[in-house]
């Protein structure tokens, strides 16, 4: 893991990656318990080619040149399957851009908080988005009150009444 | 033996307290920990696929009418 995580700070430093964060079941399993998952889901600003272009190729031919390998759709490092997702809606750009640093065996590495990451579970909506929403919400430093405020300003409304229907 | 942690209610609040206790303990293990944890999943979910495949394999050729014994009798 940490590898893979070196490596991501050595493209941003690079200037291929702009911003990014850890997402997905690493990143809830630094608030919560360990979460199953066989890859490490990446969501960043990824700097446009001259042509304004958004492409992964040159990214993951660098990663290939710092030692990763292509499998499916992921690229490994390490152990680790890595998917880069590009930032792709205004709730995900905010949680990228509001990403606090947490520590990694000696290395700072930006993370996306409880509550956006349960705001993104909302909204992708799969029975396990909600059972992450579940989890994250028991989480000892959860804010309520700021997943309140990411439910009205990215109008998940819809889906917070799902959730608790669900779990109801 | 008692049948007393049997009832219902005992028994279910037995299992609540460990559910808890257990919560407690994941959520008190570091970061780098639970990465370590996931990672060993990966070691467990692999042997279970192994022996799943075996399974399905062996049931496949049992059921094939056309494929001879695979032991010699």
């Amino acid at each position: 893991m940490k590898l893979a995580l070196e490596t991501l700070l050595t493209l941003q430093r690079e200037g291929l990656l702009q911003r990014f964060a850890i997402g997905g079941a690493i990143a809830a399993s630094f608030y919560v318990e360990a979460i199953a998952t066989e890859d490490l889901d990446v969501f960043a600003f990824i700097t446009p080619q001259p042509s304004g272009l958004v492409l992964l190729t040159p990214l993951y031919d660098r990663i290939k040149a710092l030692g990763g390998r292509v499998h499916n759709e992921h690229i490994v490092i390490g152990d680790w399957p890595v998917q880069i997702l590009p930032a792709f809606n205004p709730l995900v750009e905010a949680a990228v851009l509001s990403a606090p640093m947490r520590g990694f065996e000696n290395i700072e590495i930006p993370v996306l908080s409880a509550e956006y990451l349960a705001a993104i579970a909302l909204q992708l909506g799969r029975a396990k988005d909600y059972q992450r929403v579940d989890a994250l919400i028991t989480a000892d430093s959860f804010q309520g009150a700021f997943l309140k405020a990411l439910i009205e300003a990215h109008n998940l409304h819809d889906r917070w009444e799902s959730y608790v229907r669900r779990m109801a | 033996m008692s049948d007393e942690w049997l009832k219902p209610e005992n028994f279910e609040a037995f299992v609540i307290r460990r559910k808890q206790a257990w919560r407690q303990i994941a959520q008190q293990m570091t970061w780098e920990e639970k990465i370590a944890a996931i990672e060993r999943m990966w070691a467990r979910d692999k042997s279970l696929k192994i022996a799943r495949e075996a399974i399905i394999r062996e049931r496949v050729e049992k059921d094939d009418p056309a494929k001879p014994p695979s032991s010699s009798a």
